[in-house]
């Protein structure tokens, strides 16, 4: 398929778009229902923290890749998100023990897939990310649209679990959004590994065609030599 | 028309070695008393904030009738600001650790100098 004729999913430039639209949605009106709900700044500060500062970081993460700086230290920022990200599995870990609950442990298990999934993508081909031996670790055994449908699957059972336990409208609508969110954010993700992939590939292909032409002009300068001594 | 990951490829940084990085970071230094106390201190403090996040946690979900706390959830606030507060706090020490190696690298050297004069 040609470049130009991607489909919207497809395309890094309109997923980064929409979660950027979508994050900024899911962070004003979590922040305004928790203010219809008549909590006290404390309270609201308290859920911005808890709930919204690894969206707010996201966001920051997506605003940044979209400028120059953001592109130069494209990997610099990948590393921290994966720290977030860590930090966001390890909250959700002890969450578990807070409230025992299927859907704290999806929430843990879609936590640790895309943390996973985040460092298989973007950390595992990089100087550290070699250093480190990611590349012979189970996480790489993994095929990249696996990782995608299985966190598919399991935001949308999270998504399921929530509309099911939720009481007020508000609360339906976030999770909606949540869920959008995560699947685009995952979709993010998938076309990243995708690109490398396709990168890799190419380089291999050029590889093995100079190959093949050294090969050849050396097995042509042989039949030659060849030739010049059977006609000596 | 480049997307966005073509444009990332051409104008991208490599990150530099782990190697480079630990090179850089052990460069210097014999730290003093009050810089590695700095250091232990805040890793002390990091275990306690997540352990502190766990033991006094955060309401998720409060009961429409009698307003109480059905769920709980991990308080990442609460680790945070502590993990905040521990920075700045050992950042401080590590500080004064660093004005006590600078007040006796000039102690040393005025002494030296004195030496020096008398000779």
């Amino acid at each position: 398929m040609n470049k130009n004729e991607k489909d919207w999913f497809d395309s890094p430039n309109i997923i980064t778009s929409l979660i950027i639209g979508f994050l900024i949605v899911i962070i004003i009106l979590s922040q305004s229902f928790a203010i219809q709900n008549h909590l006290g700044f404390a309270d609201v500060f308290r859920s911005i923290l808890n709930h919204n500062s690894i969206y707010l970081i996201t966001l920051a993460y997506f605003i940044l890749i979209k400028t120059k700086v953001g592109k130069k230290y494209f990997d610099y920022l990948n590393i921290i998100m994966s720290v977030i990200l860590l930090l966001a599995l390890i909250a959700s870990l002890f969450t578990i023990f807070q409230s025992f609950s299927l859907a704290s442990i999806l929430s843990l298990c879609s936590n640790l897939l895309i943390t996973l999934y985040f460092i298989y993508a973007f950390i595992s081909k990089t100087v550290i990310g070699k250093d480190l031996g990611l590349t012979s670790t189970p996480i790489v055994d993994i095929k990249n649209s696996q990782y995608f449908y299985v966190l598919c699957i399991i935001y949308s059972v999270i998504l399921l679990v929530n509309l099911i336990s939720v009481s007020e409208f508000n609360d339906v609508i976030i999770a909606l959004l949540e869920a959008i969110y995560s699947i685009l954010f995952a979709r993010y993700v998938y076309l990243y590994k995708e690109f490398i992939d396709y990168k890799d590939q190419v380089e291999s292909t050029k590889e093995k065609a100079a190959n093949d032409k050294k090969e050849e002009t050396k097995k042509t300068k042989e039949s030659k030599k060849d030739k010049e001594d059977k006609e000596v | 028309m480049k997307d966005l990951f073509d444009e990332i490829e051409e104008q991208k940084k490599e990150l530099p070695k782990l190697k480079k990085i630990s090179n850089e970071v052990t460069k210097r230094h014999t730290y003093n008393f009050y810089q590695s106390l700095a250091f232990w201190l805040f890793a002390f403090l990091f275990i306690t904030g997540i352990i502190l996040g766990n033991v006094f946690p955060a309401c998720s979900e409060v009961s429409q009738v009698l307003s109480t706390c059905t769920r709980t959830e991990y308080n990442l606030s609460l680790t945070l600001l502590f993990w905040l507060g521990s920075f700045v706090f050992c950042s401080f020490i590590y500080a004064i650790g660093e004005i006590v190696r600078l007040l006796n690298s000039i102690n040393d050297k005025l002494s030296n100098n004195i030496k020096g004069g008398k000779k």
